[in-house]
């Protein structure tokens, strides 16, 4: 079974990502987010205390693959830890980042 | 090379399968009838040349074969078939008329490996048959375990290799440049890791200290990490370290092999260092052991998307001032990426040893970065990384 779930919510497809995101599940996350075929994604991070450096480069990947077509990736409920992350990388300016699904839905 | 034709495989079958040659109608009939009811599936042959024959159209799992035949007997067949590569391993139980002993040493001579005297006693043929193919399958079980630990053992051999060449790519620590003394310590969690770090002469005669982390851990990483230091060590020929990581970017980027690198470049000057950080851990400047600027990331890691841009931090420097970067294989197991206070803490290195030889200094920072994972009960996940520079008088 895998590790992502996957639902839709309004026109955005909302993958939630496990406790750990690593070199050992990154294939995972990255069929789950093609399967979905959306072009207008969140990650819900929620959950999530690791995103190890593969995960991260496959998450760029994804982004700018969706920005290319014309998509969007937005990232959820990103925890401290992998925000001191994103800033150390400075991804933090690369990526959207909200607080939770609902305010990337926009609801 | 030959032209003969690849027989079926006994895997492809569902039943074991059981070749039974004889000139004897009523043996074959008897023979099949008996296997059949044990479960096996039969084929059958008149003599030694039709069992070649079926041979090449089907593997058997074992062949049943009578020693006295017209047109070719069992013998001769069994000495054909043991120089047939596809089927040279088949067992084979002989079907003798008598035990005499010459009948049974020409049946052994000409390979087989297993007899039974005639009249056939079914139960002891049926259980010679299991017994026979219990024993093939076992020892080609044993005879892959054994492939397999030798693919192991290459497989190991290749990595010590590997992380051996990784080794020899690192500079000579400690050195020793115009003004300054620099140490660099890497641990790798694995047998090959991403960290490498060099000390390059830069474009306008200071030394440059580089340190790269790549992504990911093993052979790959490491052969990113090698290309990245060539890379670096050609650009910084004639490219400033903001332009030499914008290039190096580009370079990655273009390669797209998944893998990016945070690294950072430091240039040794006398009176100042200039400092490029792309994705490492915050580059601790420590004056009378304590942090007094930590130099943040100025742009993403190198292979992550293209068309960034690097920005360069100046700091003045004077004797005793220390530089001290990490990769996160450092930071991580004690804090937040970032949190570089932490790391040094950890390590002890913030305070200086008055008096201390380079050699003296480079072994104390080697012990601190080994024992720092058993000293605090941290399993080492990363790669762990310290490069040190410390300014001198001249």
């Amino acid at each position: 079974m895998s590790d992502f779930s996957t639902a839709q919510r309004d026109s955005f497809t909302v993958v939630t990502l496990p406790a750990r995101v690593d070199a050992s599940n990154t294939k995972s996350l990255v069929e789950a987010i093609t399967a979905s075929g959306s072009k207008k994604l969140v990650l819900d991070l929620a959950r999530t205390e690791v995103v190890d450096s593969t995960a991260l480069g496959a998450i760029v990947k994804v982004h700018t693959s969706l920005q290319t077509s014309g998509g969007t990736l937005v990232l959820a409920g990103v925890g401290d830890g992998i925000r001191r992350v994103l800033s150390m990388t400075r991804l933090d300016r690369v990526f959207t980042i909200v607080a939770s699904v609902d305010a990337a839905v926009g609801a | 090379m030959t032209n003969e034709r690849t027989p079926t495989p006994p895997e492809a079958a569902v039943k074991e399968t059981i070749l039974v040659v004889d000139d004897a109608v009523a043996n074959r009939k008897m023979l099949k009838a008996v296997l059949e009811q044990a479960g096996f599936e039969v084929l059958l042959a008149n003599d030694g040349s039709q069992a070649l024959t079926e041979l090449a159209k089907r593997i058997p799992t074992l062949v049943l074969l009578d020693f006295m035949m017209p047109t070719m007997d069992g013998p001769t067949m069994l000495r054909i078939m043991r120089k047939k590569q596809a089927v040279k391993d088949v067992p084979v139980i002989m079907l003798t008329a008598s035990d005499l002993p010459k009948h049974i040493e020409d049946a052994f001579n000409a390979g087989a490996d297993d007899y039974i005297t005639k009249p056939v006693d079914t139960r002891i043929l049926v259980a010679r048959v299991r017994s026979l193919i219990r024993a093939r399958s076992d020892r080609a079980k044993a005879q892959a375990a054994q492939s397999a630990e030798a693919q192991r053992d290459a497989l190991q051999s290749e990595l010590e290799d590997a992380r051996k060449t990784q080794r020899s790519q690192l500079p000579r620590m400690p050195q020793e440049r115009p003004g300054w003394r620099i140490s660099g310590v890497l641990i790798p969690s694995g047998e090959v890791g991403g960290d490498l770090f060099d000390v390059i002469d830069g474009p306008y005669g200071y030394p440059v200290a580089a340190i790269i982390d790549v992504s990911g851990h093993g052979v790959s990483a490491g052969m990113v990490a090698s290309s990245v230091k060539s890379s670096l060590r050609l650009l910084l020929r004639d490219h400033a370290i903001d332009d030499a990581m914008t290039q190096l970017n580009a370079h990655l980027c273009d390669e797209q092999s998944g893998l990016y690198a945070c690294a950072a470049l430091v240039v040794l000057g006398r009176a100042e260092v200039a400092i490029v950080n792309a994705g490492l851990p915050p580059i601790a400047i420590v004056r009378n052991d304590a942090i007094v600027a930590k130099v943040d990331a100025c742009g993403v890691p190198p292979g992550l998307l293209p068309g960034q841009s690097y920005v360069v931090e100046r700091f003045p420097i004077s004797s005793g001032d220390r530089i001290m970067v990490v990769s996160d294989g450092l930071t991580e197991p004690f804090g937040l990426a970032d949190e570089i206070e932490k790391s040094l803490e950890r390590l002890r290195v913030l305070e200086a040893v008055a008096g201390e030889s380079i050699e003296q200094l480079d072994a104390r920072l080697t012990e601190r970065v080994r024992q720092v994972f058993v000293d605090t009960d941290t399993k080492q996940p990363d790669d762990a990384t310290l490069l040190y520079m410390e300014r001198r008088d001249g």
